[in-house]
């Protein structure tokens, strides 16, 4: 379905046909899913967090601007709901990457040694999370945005309102960042041996 | 381009989101630069352990549960896509009541007492009686005289 049958799907909801809505749900449902859960990390508070999307999304139809696609103003909607969430609700703490290490160094070894399909196991994909929510919230969703979901440039612009350079310059140092961490984790695993 | 430069547009060279003409300068610079290779590898690396993940399927239903919520809203209306609601008439209303306010909560003024009316209330039947003006008759007639004074 392309972004035009979107506008035309959204215009048939405002007219009074609500069941049209069904039909954005079933083609969003997945990717506001995993984005939720590469936000969030759980996938029970996921899957709550994207039906609440979808709710919001509703609510809001009316306001919908069609200057950009509705995909992005989805992602926008979950993006603010998800900080919401770990604002509010979880009361998000870090684990410190000294506490991660000691207690997961093995696996943080082997998840990097390892050569893996592209389904990591369970207990990985806890750890991965886990590591990622080391990151700043901006930094998680931007590099979900890019590296999950395949968001362009300019449509990550859009999800955040700002603008090119500030994505590609946010993007770097997300990257920067995740990857200095990796390393120090890295080092102080192999000083630990 | 740098050898920083390029370094720095390592990440936007990964996204793909780079000219034609950068991407070839980079595609050259990494033929024999390994530092700059091994930035991004290493950030190759990370993205599929990370990110490149097997997609979680919503539950079969999702779409039932989120149209079953919607039942509780109303049917949201057609937004208005002219664009031309006067945006400057918010502060002009808030204006407007608050001078309104101001008319309305202003209490009436005092009606000043004249030398003249004092003189033609005095000694009348419900008018300002003498004892509550002129406790002392020495200043009664030291205030007409005044009053009644030439300029």
């Amino acid at each position: 379905m392309s972004s035009v049958n979107d506008f035309d799907c959204i215009r048939e909801v405002l007219s009074g046909n609500r069941e049209a809505y069904a039909d954005i749900i079933r083609k969003y449902e997945t990717r506001v899913l995993n984005f939720c859960l590469s936000l969030l990390g759980d996938p029970a508070a996921a899957e709550d967090a994207a039906q609440e999307v979808f709710v919001k999304a509703f609510e809001s139809l009316a306001q919908f601007q069609e200057r950009s696609l509705f995909s992005t103003w989805l992602y926008r909607i979950a993006s603010n709901h998800c900080m919401d969430l770990l604002r509010k609700k979880f009361r998000h703490k870090k684990e410190s990457w000294e506490a991660l290490l000691e207690r997961e160094g093995e696996k943080i070894h082997r998840l990097f040694s390892d050569s893996r399909g592209p389904s990591i196991p369970l207990e990985d994909a806890d750890l991965v999370w886990r590591i990622l929510s080391n990151l700043d919230f901006d930094y998680r969703t931007i590099l979900a945005l890019r590296e999950a979901q395949g968001l362009s440039y300019q449509e990550i612009a859009e999800v955040l309102e700002c603008s090119l350079d500030a994505v590609k310059a946010r993007l770097r140092r997300a990257r920067q960042e995740l990857l200095s961490q990796l390393k120090i984790l890295s080092e102080e695993q192999g000083r630990g041996r | 381009m740098s050898h920083e430069e390029i370094k720095e547009s390592i990440s936007a060279f990964h996204d793909g989101e780079l000219s034609q003409e950068k991407r070839l300068e980079i595609e050259a610079h990494l033929k024999t630069c390994a530092d700059c290779r091994h930035a991004l590898e290493a950030w190759r690396e990370v993205a599929r352990t990370f990110f490149k993940q097997t997609p979680v399927e919503p539950s079969p239903d999702f779409v039932l549960k989120v149209m079953g919520r919607l039942k509780d809203f109303e049917e949201p209306s057609q937004p208005r896509r002219d664009g031309t609601f006067p945006r400057w008439l918010v502060p002009a209303m808030g204006l407007g009541f608050a001078a309104l306010f101001f008319f309305l909560a202003v209490p009436e003024q005092e009606i000043a007492v004249s030398t003249e009316i004092l003189l033609l209330a005095d000694g009348r039947e419900g008018s300002v009686s003498e004892p509550d003006f002129f406790a002392d008759p020495m200043e009664k007639e030291d205030i007409l005289e005044y009053a009644l004074e030439e300029p």
